[in-house]
């Protein structure tokens, strides 16, 4: 069995069926029920949008690192189509209830009740239940507060799927929360304002609860055991993803000191690429903090079971106690460096916040940034951002305002120099110094997106290869082949950080493929990589040229291709015709 | 060193032309040459712990002999040269061979990645 759970909010009715194509699974598969069952032009909050959840090809089973669930549907920050993802357990619970995707469909006619879906495995009958309950009592709240409730009354083994109040208010900057390990809300389905779109089909939580679940089938175990093997291997031996490596010692903000040194770290609303406080909130000063405030080396943990690269990091207060986990690059980024802010403690309220109210960490800070350009605040003004995270919280017009994202605040406050395309913000790499990624974020269907095809990899860490990222040339090449190679890594399942091994060792990318084969009981190699995800980005790119997102908007913003960024004083000159040939050479 | 308290001004020596030979070659002035040069080097993440008294990000003064390259600076510092994945000299990812001159600035790192 591989089913399809539908989640009828209309009625608040469930059915299961058949999945039509048992292969796919994770993007693949969100995608594709996306762009056929979601009309184009419907409004992203109203009846015609559906959110859909589904785990990975191996998610679920013994693979190292793949508890890893996509999140699709129509976007309410872009417009367009959407795949989101996360770690968490949830992922692999549902994996082993044999359920290949949950879709979200339908909405109550009234609002006044807030529903959560909880699925347990009935043995008897060998099939999920499902049983609806009022969620109403946890809305509006401060997710911190709500989780703990929500596992005292569903009980420890649950996994949970929440939108937080900002998804409840339909703000199209509002994530998609899950469960890390230690039952935090802190694991984010985090770009695009998926939040919202579950938030508008009346729905607050998917509580998954897999006890007696019959786990995952595979196909050929010896196989699939044979590639797990390699995989497990290759994130062993790797510098990047072993035990006490760069991952596990420093986390993802190690980048911050590398990205600046390259004179590409968007610095105060991408005007330079340059911030002088890199290095007071980077991955190196988190361990040294974290050694001081706790008296000893902090390593990081695993969001989810089964990843042995354990990125996931926390930041102490002074007196030694949890403030958030985890700081990523990115919150570290966007909250910092583009606000000028340079204090880890005024970064870490930030992201906790954002998690506690349901917002993707990388667009609060880039809107913040065009508040800051607006004079709404100042440049470096931590203490006033948090204030502001707090009007969010309340509902004022600003706080509403600032919860939507950085292309409705820049339009609000009169601000030009706006770092977005398809009105998704730009993660933590200036295109006009690394412009592969340029060339990502003009042409990914997502939207300003930066694991979407992942060229920093090449350009910056002599990972996969080596490229200048100031050239302009191949950069367009180079990002198709990371897009397309990323779209069938996102079907896997695994954590996208897998590409820095596997990129490198020949057997941990021949394991990938094994694992899959293993589970499915398919023949691909290398090709089949490349079809698979060049189909996915086709399914994606018809979905938006139907919903009014084309060609011209694969564009990076005027700006960057008119105002130098110091310190290499470089504009992005990729031109237009090598963006457009991305598509064109699927 | 107190310069108030010479009493003469101090001079480079040179040639005194005026008593140069008409018909011979007049004396070839010497320039100058550095004993030794300056740069900056900044080592982060796990390169940091390995170069004694060094804190990641922190610049790290290293005198060298003029035309020495990266190479010549990994080994100053007892840096084994496979520690190494990204050599930066002002922002420009470079190579070992790469020549350093007077006031660059280097960044070294480990294999690092994220997202």
């Amino acid at each position: 069995m591989s089913a399809i759970l539908r989640l009828d909010m209309t009625s608040r009715t469930h059915s299961l069926s058949e999945s039509a194509n048992a292969e796919m699974a994770g993007r693949w598969l969100t995608s594709s029920l996306v762009a056929a069952e979601v009309p184009p032009l419907a409004h992203p909050l109203g009846p015609g949008n559906k959110v859909v959840f589904a785990p990975g090809i191996v998610t679920g089973t013994r693979a190292p690192s793949s508890a890893r669930v996509s999140v699709g549907g129509k976007s309410p920050l872009t417009g367009g189509i959407k795949e989101s993802n996360a770690g968490s357990s949830w992922a692999a619970d549902l994996a082993s209830m044999r359920i290949k995707a949950i879709v979200v469909e339908g909405q109550p006619a009234t609002h006044s009740v807030w529903w959560g879906a909880h699925i347990t495995w009935d043995s008897s009958q060998a099939k999920p239940a499902v049983h609806f309950f009022d969620a109403t009592e946890y809305a509006n709240k401060d997710l911190y507060e709500v989780f703990p409730r929500i596992y005292e009354r569903f009980g420890d083994k649950a996994s949970v799927a929440a939108c937080g109040l900002a998804g409840e208010r339909g703000l199209a900057n509002s994530g998609i929360a899950f469960n890390d390990l230690g039952k935090r809300p802190s694991r984010y389905a985090g770009r695009g304002g998926l939040g919202a779109a579950m938030g508008s089909r009346g729905l607050k939580f998917i509580v998954v609860d897999a006890t007696g679940a019959p786990g995952v089938a595979v196909s050929n175990s010896s196989l699939f055991d044979g590639g797990r093997q390699k995989m497990f291997e290759a994130l062993r031996s790797h510098a990047i993803t072993k035990p006490q490596g760069a991952l596990n010692t420093y986390g993802t903000a190690v980048l911050l000191n590398i990205l600046n040194e390259a004179g590409g770290l968007p610095t105060r609303n991408f005007t330079a690429g340059r911030f002088e406080g890199a290095g007071k909130i980077a991955g190196e000063a988190i361990f040294e903090g974290n050694k001081q405030r706790v008296g000893r080396d902090v390593y990081n943990h695993a969001c989810s079971p089964g990843c042995v690269i354990q990125c996931s990091n926390t930041w102490h207060k002074p007196n030694g106690k949890e403030h958030v986990s985890c700081l990523e690059y990115e919150s570290a980024w966007s909250l910092g460096a583009n606000c000028g802010i340079d204090n880890l403690d005024d970064i870490a309220e930030l992201v906790r916040l954002c998690n506690a109210y349901g917002v993707d960490t990388i667009e609060m800070g880039t809107t913040l940034g065009v508040a800051m350009t607006a004079g709404v605040l100042s440049f470096g003004d931590g203490k006033r951002a948090i204030q502001l995270m707090h009007e969010l919280e309340v509902g004022t017009p600003l706080g509403r305002v600032l919860g939507s994202g950085t292309d409705t605040a820049a339009r609000v406050f009169g601000v030009s120099h706006v770092p977005t395309v398809k009105g998704q913000s730009m993660p933590a790499y200036e295109p006009r110094a690394v412009k592969g990624m340029g060339a990502t974020y003009a042409t990914s269907t997502m939207g300003a997106d930066h694991t979407a095809g992942y060229t920093v990899a090449p350009e910056i860490l002599s990972s996969g290869g080596k490229v200048d990222p100031l050239s302009p040339e191949g950069k367009a090449a180079l990002s198709r082949a990371f897009q397309a190679t990323t779209a069938f890594v996102d079907s896997t399942g695994h954590c996208l950080f897998i590409a820095f091994p596997i990129l490198d060792i020949p057997s941990g990318y021949q394991g990938m493929l094994e694992e899959c084969n293993g589970v499915l009981g398919t023949n691909w190699t290398a090709d089949d990589v490349l079809r698979i995800g060049g189909d996915i980005l086709k399914t994606e790119r018809a979905f938006n040229i139907k919903a009014g997102i084309g060609a011209a908007q694969d564009r990076v913003p005027e700006f960057m291709k008119n105002e130098p960024l110091p310190p290499h004083n470089h504009v992005f000159d990729i031109p237009d015709e090598a963006l457009d040939s991305v598509y064109a050479g699927l | 060193m107190c310069l108030t308290s010479r009493t003469k001004p101090l001079t480079p020596s040179t040639p005194d032309f005026s008593k140069a030979d008409r018909g011979t070659e007049l004396p070839v002035p010497r320039r100058p040459v550095l004993s030794s040069m300056h740069v900056k080097v900044k080592l982060f993440a796990s390169l940091a712990a390995m170069v004694p008294g060094s804190t990641p990000g922190t610049p790290v003064d290293v005198e060298l002999p003029p035309e020495s390259d990266v190479r010549d600076l990994v080994s100053r510092l007892n840096l084994p040269e496979d520690a190494l994945r990204v050599i930066f000299v002002n922002g420009r990812a470079e190579g070992m061979e790469r020549v350093l001159r007077e006031t660059d600035e280097v960044g070294l790192f480990p294999p690092i990645g994220g997202g």
